[in-house]
């Protein structure tokens, strides 16, 4: 949560206000989700083991990625297989041109799909006999012909930074990323600051039961609303109203686990 | 249109530890029966019904009917569960065992329907016929003026 509340910041300077926050457990999609929705223009540095890549972010979209294996999708993929580490905002400098095309949620999803793939040859081979370096935390790696990483900025102080620095560790949260049909985050004004999927009637439907579930609890005598959790038919729809007066709302599977998100509000 | 009996089926709410009161409306937000302190008047669910309804209304609005569904505040929730002929809201702590919660409304709702059914389908009651709106007796053919008519050809005297 604290990611998503924390100030917004050129790529290449750290604001002097913000949350830092700590989280142990948070998976690595997760946190890229958390990201893609504040729509924050910036770059984080991944670290796991002596493995080290970096996500550019821009508009909610992962647009471009480093690491050691190459650049673009092929190191994006990479990094989001990783299990555990360090996630934190650096001062990289930005490409002349975006390398990756592809939306957020496919890359999660790829990721998801890659990993299950490996785990599955793991399965089948009886064995886990042979070290996959792409897998294994601080195993040495062939060093690439691809470009050299940003140089990332040295961590900053407590009290001045707005990062949010996150351990990295934990299985993947892409069974409920694949479950999340669409998510939106309005302001008090009715306008939509960030969208995932389709997410237009969802924001309707989000502004005006927010504001008739705030009135019923006035009637009630019941103050503060803090979220509204539908189950239906075909979709569970949970509308979180934010300190800020945004909305944030998402739209999954019916059967989604909804427990992370609860968790991660609060709730 | 409040019952004795659908109170009593939703006291059986109380059972379960945090839940301050309940109540029931029609589907279209008419207030049905209510488990609540004095103070919950039931002309305040005048509108907390017409916006309930309105607000599952909203939910199903592209034809993905609503089950459920909860309202966090600061201090309470309020458990909203549609059944076939109605709404049944339970007001509650934050803190609350919800397994229990779901299985006490399963029951409650259970019992409830039938009494809502009973109380959508009873007739209105009987109004006294006035004069003015008794309808006129069956016309005979040829009788208060109207014209002769044979075969749907309209006969003329002579």
């Amino acid at each position: 949560m604290s990611a998503m509340n924390s100030g917004e910041e050129s790529p290449n300077t750290m604001r002097e206000s913000g949350f830092r926050a700590n989280l142990h457990g948070a998976s690595l999609a997760d946190l890229v989700q958390m990201e893609c929705l504040s729509g924050r223009e910036r770059v984080i540095r991944v670290s796991s083991g002596n493995d080290v890549g970096y996500l550019f972010f821009r508009g909610g979209q992962i647009v471009h990625a480093v690491c050691r294996r190459g650049i673009g999708e092929t190191a994006a993929l990479e990094i989001l297989r990783w299990n555990d580490g360090t996630f934190e905002p650096c001062s990289a400098g930005w490409p002349d041109r975006d390398s990756i095309s592809s939306n957020w949620q496919n890359l999660l999803i790829l990721s998801a799909q890659h990993r299950d793939e490996s785990r599955h040859r793991e399965e089948v081979s009886g064995h886990n006999l042979v070290a996959f370096p792409g897998h294994r935390a601080g195993a040495p790696r062939p060093l690439s012909s691809s470009p050299p990483p940003p140089v990332s900025a040295p961590p900053v102080s407590m009290s001045t930074s707005s990062r949010s620095e996150a351990s990295v560790s934990g299985e993947s949260s892409a069974p409920l990323l694949a479950q999340v049909r669409a998510a939106v985050r309005i302001d008090p004004s009715g306008n939509v600051v960030s969208s995932k999927g389709d997410a237009a009637e969802l924001s309707q439907v989000a502004a005006y039961a927010a504001r008739l579930a705030e009135l019923v609890g006035d009637g009630l005598g019941m103050q503060g609303l803090l979220s509204v959790e539908v189950t239906q038919q075909r979709s569970r729809t949970l509308i979180y109203r934010e300190k800020s007066g945004n909305t944030f709302a998402l739209s999954a599977a019916p059967d989604a686990d909804l427990t992370q998100v609860r968790e991660r509000l609060g709730l | 249109m409040s019952n004795g009996r659908i109170t009593n089926a939703l006291a059986a709410l109380r059972d379960v530890a945090g839940v301050h009161g309940s109540f029931v409306l029609s589907l279209t937000g008419e207030l049905m029966g209510k488990d609540l302190p004095a103070v919950f008047h039931d002309e305040i669910f005048v509108e907390v019904g017409a916006r309930l309804s309105r607000f599952i209304e909203t939910m199903a609005a592209d034809g993905d009917e609503v089950s459920s569904a909860v309202l966090r505040f600061d201090e309470h929730r309020l458990h909203v569960t549609r059944f076939a002929h109605g709404l049944l809201a339970v007001i509650a702590a934050n803190e609350i065992n919800a397994a229990a919660l779901r299985m006490a409304v399963t029951l409650t709702t259970r019992r409830i329907e039938p009494e809502i059914v009973s109380l959508l389908t009873s007739p209105p009651p009987p109004v006294s016929p006035s004069p003015s709106l008794t309808p006129p007796p069956v016309s005979v053919a040829g009788s208060h003026g109207a014209p002769r008519t044979y075969r749907g050809r309209v006969l003329t005297s002579g």
